[in-house]
């Protein structure tokens, strides 16, 4: 099944290279995170140059995940060359729709932007996505029926997976 | 499949840059806002708000590129 789905708009203040301002759209889906009793609310940006699922650290706290019992990884492309970041089981659920436990990455890096990464292992390895940018829309195709749930298929053996 | 807020400029103007905002579920309105993320949420159910969409303004050029 095809969801439709709006771009997002973000009016930017106006700087030396674009002295009156301007308004960018993003590809924005909200999804709640879950992991056991805690869900956390928020946004993510669906995001075809991310290698995996990517959130704040700060989210990955809040559902009561513990950076100090997991040894991180370092992430490139987050604003700074490289970034610690830890990968711990999470629940994406998107409204009801489509609901996938995915071995996702929480970072300091994302922590400024306040969103997630919605990257290739974990969203687009489960659903068809186009981009319409020209026309401010976008659409997601997801399994129907769902398909059933598997185990994360994202580094299953590493030392510091789930 | 569920949409983000339309346009996040209009709701999340006035929030300082560099804030965790608690949004309402309904994505009507902003709750909350504060400089730590556990501040936001405690704030947001003291506003009863039980379930808030936490997102957050940059504190530096909003402007997104990896």
């Amino acid at each position: 099944m095809w969801h439709r789905i709006e771009y997002s708009t973000f009016d930017l203040p106006p700087s030396p290279d674009f002295p009156t301002g301007r308004q960018v759209r993003r590809p924005i889906l909200r999804l709640d995170l879950v992991n056991g009793p805690n869900r956390l609310p928020c946004y993510a940006i669906v995001d075809s140059g991310s290698d995996h699922c990517i959130f704040p650290l700060s989210f990955g706290i809040a559902l009561g995940f513990d950076p100090l019992a997991t040894a991180p990884v370092t992430s490139s492309g987050l604003g700074n060359y490289a970034v610690a970041t830890f990968h711990w089981t999470v629940t994406l659920d998107f409204g009801g729709v489509l609901a996938r436990r995915v071995l996702a990455g929480f970072s300091d890096g994302v922590n400024a932007i306040g969103f997630g990464l919605l990257g290739q292992l974990g969203f687009f390895d489960q659903v068809n996505v186009v981009l319409n940018y020209r026309k401010k829309e976008f659409f997601i195709e997801t399994d129907d029926p769902p398909a059933p749930q598997g185990n994360p298929t994202f580094l299953p053996n590493a030392p510091y997976g789930p | 499949m569920a949409p983000a807020i339309k346009n996040f400029g209009k709701l999340l103007a006035g929030v300082p840059p560099g804030a965790w905002v608690a949004i309402s579920h309904d994505e009507s309105r902003v709750v909350a806002y504060a400089a730590e993320m556990r501040d936001v949420i405690q704030k947001a159910h003291e506003a009863g708000e039980q379930n808030p969409i936490i997102t957050r303004v940059p504190q530096t050029s909003p402007t997104f590129v990896r």
